[in-house]
């Protein structure tokens, strides 16, 4: 069975129409009209244990409310939910005991007290043995570099060092499953590869099971076997996105930069494929586009060979970020 | 399996008490200026009561060491109250519309206890010793002496009376999961009220004395438990139902906030 299940899940919220300025406030205030609005919409997708699920889609797009419902937060309106057996909003006491939580945005710590002061409670209130504790801190120390941390009150802390205490602290009860809700937003590069390398040795060496939703597609490419995108309450993708950007992203480009100036016109119609163009402010070099099912880069690159003598060549490959551009666009089509 | 458990609140309440304390500590200048501005809000209050009662010794059959004994009882269920269950008041704004809630919830433990213990209110340790302070000169001045099953009994009801306010509050911020309360004015009501229940209800008229007792009923936390100590016969009953009545306000509101619970969603976000 899989570890978390989710059927048919919808949410919907009661909302009411806001008018604006201070006249739509105090109309607001006698009369309202209300509406329903669908934050996740008929949902279904299941987690295998030991899996990284990178969760993506736009603000809006229902990602938080289905975290929400997986934790326990929230109840749906209608669907099935289950997380290691257990169904989130009916045992939630239980569930959350199985589960670790991250939120980029915002510290579960106490704003307070010092970090390791914040990790004793979190170790009483999780019933975790002094033994496994210890063990727990020093690896989290050699991984994340939580040491030094430990005695500074939580409000100290700055973002990169706050958020590696919140992980941390969500990893401290060894939970089957974590949910990491934008967890490297805001962060320096250094801090986010460290957080990843953290996430993926965690999951490598325990098994344990992530959902990662994020707005940073290069977190989705170094951990994400296979992601979800939603969109508009919608699942619009379930997939391997390194095989849907090999699958979607049709358009790759050719750079070839020249030793000397070259009559574009004729070369375009030497190479007839689609588009040729000029690229940069100088005329030594030129920028290739086409459609890989259509012409391969090494017929081109041949071609050019033939006709040139370039200085350099390079290939570039779609990114990430247009694969999922081109993914939401098809949607709203 | 119960007994446990229960040793286990115990010891999440003590270890949250004590993280609390540091965390507050950590503020020295602060502690400082609260303990010393609720102080003199207090020596203020008292100084003049004991003014306004030296000019009236003797309001509707009640003599001023009476008075100022219910005085005392009120203030302690009140200070009793504001140490360890005012964080309630906090649920509409810092909890729901903040949504610190979904922290609460990500925790293994029972979000009622949890808000109830993350934070005290040190402030009303003042309340308390004054409170304690009226007791002890009005119990001098009626020469009252209590037998150690009366101290008991005392505490039993002073248990209470904070249990009934408490219960008051936790029905009404319960409401919050209904409407949305940012100023926390759902509770408003019962504060102003409550100066009311520090005197003897018989001062009032008929209407506020059925308000006081069977509406909010404010004069089980102060006036109705006093009466015992004070010899009088007429609300022995009323004595009698004071940790009834705690016990029934304190169930309808874990009923309330129970359904309350149900119908939360969170701010979103």
């Amino acid at each position: 069975m899989a570890l978390i299940a989710v059927e048919n899940l919808t949410k919907s919220y009661k909302t009411f129409k806001r008018k604006e300025g201070l006249k739509g406030a105090f109309i607001n205030l006698f009369k309202r009209e209300y509406e329903f609005v669908q934050a996740v919409d008929n949902i279904s997708f299941h987690v295998e244990s030991g899996e990284i699920l990178g969760y993506i889609g736009p603000n809006g797009a229902g990602k938080s409310t289905t975290i929400k419902i997986l934790t326990g937060i929230l109840t749906p309106t209608a669907g099935e939910v289950a997380v290691n057996g257990l169904v989130p909003y009916k045992r939630r006491q239980q569930h959350v005991k199985n589960i670790g939580v991250v939120f980029g945005q915002r510290t579960q710590l106490w704003w307070d007290i010092a970090v390791i002061e914040a990790f004793t409670l979190l170790r009483d209130i999780y019933e975790v043995s002094k033994t496994d504790f210890q063990a727990q801190l020093k690896k989290f120390d050699e991984v994340l570099g939580i040491g030094p941390l430990l005695h500074i009150p939580v409000r100290k802390l700055s973002l990169g060092q706050r958020v590696r205490c919140d992980i941390a602290a969500s990893l401290l009860h060894n939970p089957p499953v974590v949910f990491l809700d934008e967890p490297t937003i805001g962060l320096d590069v250094a801090v986010k590869s460290n957080i990843r390398e953290f996430i993926k040795e965690m999951n490598a060496s325990l098994g344990t099971t992530m959902i990662l939703t994020t707005h940073d597609l290069s977190d989705i490419e170094y951990l994400c076997q296979r992601s979800l995108i939603i969109d508009q309450g919608k699942i619009i993708f379930d997939g391997d996105l390194q095989q849907a950007k090999d699958e979607l992203a049709r358009q790759r480009k050719i750079q070839v930069d020249l030793y000397e100036r070259v009559d574009i016109d004729s070369i375009r119609d030497q190479l007839k494929v689609a588009e040729l163009e000029f690229a940069g402010q100088n005329d030594y070099s030129l920028t290739i586009s086409f459609n890989k099912d259509e012409i391969s880069a090494i017929d081109i690159i041949q071609k050019i060979l033939d006709l040139l003598h370039p200085r350099d060549i390079k290939i570039e490959e779609p990114t990430i970020e247009t694969v999922v551009k081109e993914i939401y666009e098809k949607r709203s089509l | 399996m119960v007994m446990p458990r229960i040793f286990f609140y115990g010891k999440i309440y003590l270890r949250y008490f004590g993280q609390y304390f540091k965390g507050r500590l950590a503020y020295r200048s602060d502690i400082l200026i609260q303990m010393v501005f609720a102080l003199s809000t207090q020596i203020t209050s008292l100084v003049f009561i004991v003014i306004i009662f030296n000019h009236i010794p003797d309001i509707n059959g009640w003599s001023y060491g009476e008075i100022l004994f219910i005085y005392g009882f009120a203030q302690i269920s009140i200070a009793l109250f504001s140490m360890f269950f005012s964080n309630l008041i906090q649920l509409g704004r810092f909890y729901i519309l903040d949504g610190n809630f979904d922290r609460v919830l990500l925790r293994p433990l029972p979000p009622l206890f949890q808000i109830i213990i993350e934070r005290l209110d040190i402030g009303s340790f003042s309340t308390l010793a004054m409170g304690v302070g009226a007791l002890l000169y009005a119990a001098a001045k009626l020469d009252m002496s209590l037998s150690a099953v009366e101290c008991l009994i005392f505490f039993g009801l002073v248990l209470s009376a904070t249990l009934i306010f408490a219960g008051l509050v936790l029905i009404l911020v319960s409401l919050t999961f209904w409407i949305k309360d940012p100023t926390g004015a759902l509770a408003w009501p019962l504060m102003t009220v409550r100066e009311f229940a520090k005197y003897p209800i018989t001062i009032y008229t008929p209407a506020l004395q059925v308000f006081l007792s069977w509406i909010l009923p404010l004069a089980f936390t102060s006036f109705y438990p006093a009466t015992l100590f004070l010899g009088r016969e007429d609300y022995v009953l009323y004595v009698y139902l004071t940790p009834v009545i705690a016990l029934l306000i304190w169930g309808l509101g874990i009923l309330v906030w129970n359904l309350g619970l149900r119908r939360y969603e969170s701010s979103g976000s």
